[in-house]
């Protein structure tokens, strides 16, 4: 295991604030496109592909996957594959759902 | 080795909320139109919830999480007390969340005449963000300790032992209040069983077990003839203070390695902000 501390640790500052600037303006454009009366469908795939995005930056920038070993990394996005398959699988029940049931 | 425990158990509780995230979505597909929604698609006109104010809560947990990472950088850097500054702006933002949260769960209960049992709705929303809370009280008590590791850290050990005095006075002290709560409404029990025995045992549990003290108390809840809301709230959120605090700060004793717990508390705290990012876009705005 790779340990940080031995080196000289890096100022990352201003990625922090860049970071934080990203974030905000992500929420403020996320709050004003939910009210304003795009079509729905759109707005879907907008707001989770926002959400996922700030998601993204939060996981890599703060919580240092960026930095991190490979073995960590594979720990980290393990359970975004399973999270996949489990909406994936949610998703096709109500796609192909036997009419007849209901 | 800590770091990949705790991102060992940071994939289980994501994949535990991404069960709820799964619910939620098998729920929000089947039914369709009939799901209150802040645009105009929905075909249920009122809205309950109040998309600025949690905008702001949103942007104080962003905020936090910034002040995070940077108690993070500042512990690297063998800066204990500027580490110890931004671990209180990180509470102070986690403290005004949920704040803002039982706030707007007062309104929404109250107002709204929102419940659990009310409707399907309701019931997602509680229990999302109601989980989200959870982590976010414990993320907060998590980071008191670690606060209070930062500022004590190098002290000798009886200088850290004081705290466990403090904890230990204070769990005496709520199991009294509550001790003394309880057994008032029990009226025709005899005056030597009550004050003679039963409190001299739970304040000698409370002082011996501090962390379990105030729960000691829970007993009488299947028989109050009133809702006991507010005892059960104050003997868990207190017993749970306490017990997060004594374990924590007696688990910090001494230790050297700062700065990689307070990575790990990071961890943890981005974690709960991230979880949030994607709750909000999907309770909240879709």
């Amino acid at each position: 295991m790779s340990h940080t501390a031995d080196s000289q640790p890096t100022n990352h500052t201003k990625s922090y604030l860049k970071i934080f600037g990203a974030l905000f303006v992500l929420t403020v454009i996320e709050v004003v496109i939910a009210q304003i009366g795009i079509p729905y469908a759109m707005l879907v795939i907008l707001l989770i592909a926002l959400a996922l995005v700030k998601a993204g930056l939060v996981a890599v920038y703060f919580m240092h996957l960026k930095y991190e070993s490979r073995f960590l990394s594979v720990i980290a996005y393990a359970p975004l594959a399973v999270a996949s398959i489990l909406i994936i699988m949610v998703s096709l029940e109500w796609i192909f759902q036997p009419k007849w049931l209901f | 080795m800590g770091k990949v425990f705790m991102w060992l158990f940071l994939c289980q509780d994501a994949l535990m909320f991404m069960g709820l995230f799964a619910a939620y979505l098998s729920v929000r597909m089947g039914i369709g139109d009939a799901w209150p929604s802040p645009n105009n698609h929905s075909a249920i006109e009122h809205y309950p919830l109040d998309i600025n104010l949690t905008a702001i809560n949103t942007f104080v947990l962003i905020c936090s999480s910034v002040t995070m990472v940077m108690a993070v950088q500042a512990a690297h850097f063998k800066n204990n007390k500027g580490a110890f500054k931004w671990l209180l702006l990180t509470i102070l933002g986690g403290s005004i969340f949920l704040g803002v949260q039982v706030y707007e769960y007062y309104h929404l209960i109250v107002g709204d005449n929102m419940g659990m049992d009310k409707s399907l709705f309701d019931a997602t929303f509680f229990a999302l963000t109601g989980f989200h809370g959870i982590h976010v009280f414990s993320g907060v008590a998590y980071l008191i300790a670690i606060a209070i590791a930062t500022k004590l850290g190098h002290k000798k050990y009886n200088d850290v032992g004081i705290m466990e005095w403090i904890f230990r006075i204070v769990s005496v002290g709520l199991t009294i209040y509550f001790a003394v709560n309880t057994l008032g409404l029990w009226k025709d029990g005899p005056f030597v069983l009550k004050y003679l025995f039963i409190l001299p045992l739970a304040v000698g549990g409370a002082y011996f077990l501090p962390f379990i003290g105030p729960a000691l108390f829970l007993w009488f809840v299947p028989f109050a003839d009133f809702p006991p809301i507010p005892h059960v709230a104050l003997s868990l959120v207190g017993g749970s203070i306490i017990f997060i605090m004594y374990r924590g700060v007696k688990w910090l004793r001494g230790r050297t390695d700062l700065p990689e717990l307070i990575e790990i508390s990071g961890l943890y705290w981005h974690f709960v902000d991230l979880i949030w990012i994607i709750l909000f876009t999907l309770v909240y705005l879709l």
